[in-house]
């Protein structure tokens, strides 16, 4: 698998020309394009921050900028999952038709997805200056949060595709362990002003520790040893399951394709 | 140079759960097919069809192997094969040399994208670089006749107008081994004479040819070998008799 990686990533040409390709058919014919992921992202903070801000009592000003910094990593997140289930199935057009390596198209997913992220990471631009919120130093340490978050959507995704085109099953369970894992992790309440004992078992999830890693450093705060542990504990696992699961399944994916 | 030993190529069918009149149909389909592989039970849980069993050949250099065979006889299944598209499910291929795989020529377009679009993006799976890209695009743009069209929508076009631009891909892209499932026609007449000629001049230059057809008469045309398939099995491969 490892070889088949490296060529795969050397053919860098043909998925992120897919990549590309996808976000722009996604938008043909429309003046703003992909920058509607950006209006959009704007406009659900600024209303849900009015909401929730007002339920949790916290100034906006102060609630906006965490729920935009958490909004933009789950979308990758869940993105690059939500698609991961499809993943071979929607390319079923190349695998059939030509000898290529389907890491290729897990790739392209990871690749897309950090597309939209960038589009939707200008939100956080936005955000700050109406907020006026400050950035610090750390801001860029969040890029390391980010890099995690990619490789691991890339690992998960060469698992969760193959699982899902053996079981069709699968892909509406993912859907809903993503839905359930929105509410679960700290994307619209922040774990700081909840000091109860619920907290700490709901940091057995391990998408906490990858937004915390990507989202902290944008609002200054320091992310925790622990957590950086955390993620790169769940990286080694997660690439352990995905290179067994490649190994032995990869040969197969194709007639569960038919 | 192609060589197969042994190989196998079985395709499960997982939506086939099991049911009390499983075995009872297995029992009798597998009597008297006159079309298809033989269906079987793999790993004593799911239903397979084998579509290709124990084939043993090889193909040199220099050969013309047509394939031919009922509907179902694995025809499809083992261009496929050799295309690299179907692992083996036992026993092995070997291919060296490059696959000029014409079996579909209008795979993975994007009928949102231009006409240049889709064929810039096959010219990168076919690993061109840059500066080859741009010299073949305009190749193809003549060779395809469809002008302005070229930079246009692919949704816009005739499927005509498709196959010219699949066939001047095609054409344009160099293999040592060229796979064609029957004769490649459609469009008007004008272009359909470029297109056989064309065909001719790839199948000459060609280092090994595997077409497969319906038609012996095609088969006699274009080939100096034939592989006779049925059920998946080999019924005959050699050199092609004067009683064919």
């Amino acid at each position: 698998m490892l070889n088949e990686l490296i060529n795969a990533i050397k053919k860098y040409k043909i998925w992120t020309y897919l990549s590309f390709q996808e976000i722009k058919t996604r938008y043909v014919g429309s003046y703003l394009g992909p920058f509607w992921i950006t209006i959009t992202q704007i406009i659900l903070v600024i209303s849900i921050g009015y909401i929730y801000g007002g339920i949790f009592s916290i100034p906006p000003e102060e609630y906006m900028p965490f729920l935009t910094c958490g909004f933009v990593y789950w979308n990758l997140i869940s993105g690059i999952l939500n698609e991961g289930t499809r993943v071979f199935g929607s390319n079923r057009n190349y695998l059939n038709e030509i000898k290529i390596s389907p890491l290729l198209f897990c790739l392209k997913n990871v690749c897309s997805n950090t597309i939209v992220f960038l589009h939707n990471f200008l939100a956080v631009f936005v955000i700050f200056y109406l907020t006026d919120y400050e950035y610090t130093s750390r801001f860029f340490l969040s890029f390391i949060g980010l890099f995690f978050i990619c490789i691991n959507g890339f690992l998960a995704i060469i698992t969760i595709g193959i699982i899902c085109e053996r079981f069709r099953d699968i892909p509406s369970l993912i859907t809903n362990i993503l839905q359930i894992s929105f509410f679960v992790t700290p994307i619209i309440w922040d774990p700081i002003n909840f000091k109860s004992r619920a907290v700490i078992i709901l940091q057995l999830n391990p998408f906490w520790h990858f937004i915390e890693a990507a989202r902290a450093p944008l609002l200054g705060r320091e992310v925790e040893l622990y957590t950086y542990l955390t993620i790169i504990m769940l990286t080694f696992v997660n690439f352990f399951i995905a290179y067994f699961t490649y190994k032995k399944f990869s040969n197969k994916i194709i007639y569960w394709l038919q | 140079m192609i060589e197969a030993k042994n190989l196998n190529i079985e395709f499960p069918i997982n939506t086939f759960k099991n049911f009390s009149l499983r075995k009872s149909l297995i029992q009798n389909v597998t009597r008297s097919l006159k079309v298809g592989g033989k269906i079987s039970k793999l790993e004593k849980k799911n239903l397979s069809v084998t579509a290709l069993s124990e084939l043993n050949f090889k193909i040199k250099e220099g050969d013309r192997v047509g394939i031919y065979g009922p509907n179902g006889s694995g025809k499809s299944t083992l261009l496929k094969t050799i295309a690299g598209v179907y692992p083996p499910t036992g026993g092995e291929i070997l291919v060296t040399g490059k696959i000029n795989n014409l079996l579909n020529i209008g795979f993975g377009f994007n009928s949102e994208a231009s006409g240049r679009e889709n064929a810039k993006f096959r010219l990168i799976l076919a690993e061109y670089d840059d500066k080859e890209i741009n010299d073949i695009l305009e190749r193809i743009k003549d060779f395809s006749g469809l002008d302005d069209y070229f930079d246009l929508p692919i949704k816009t076009y005739s499927s005509g107008m498709m196959f010219r631009l699949g066939f001047a891909i095609i054409s344009q892209i160099n293999g040592d081994i060229v796979l064609m499932d029957e004769w490649l026609s459609a469009g008007d007449s004008a272009f359909l004479e470029k297109v056989n000629n064309k065909l001719k001049d790839i199948l000459k230059t060609t280092k090994i040819l595997i077409l497969a057809s319906h038609s012996k008469e095609l088969i006699k045309s274009n080939c100096n070998k034939i592989l006779q398939l049925q059920n998946g099995k080999i019924d005959y491969y050699g050199d092609i008799k004067n009683d064919f």
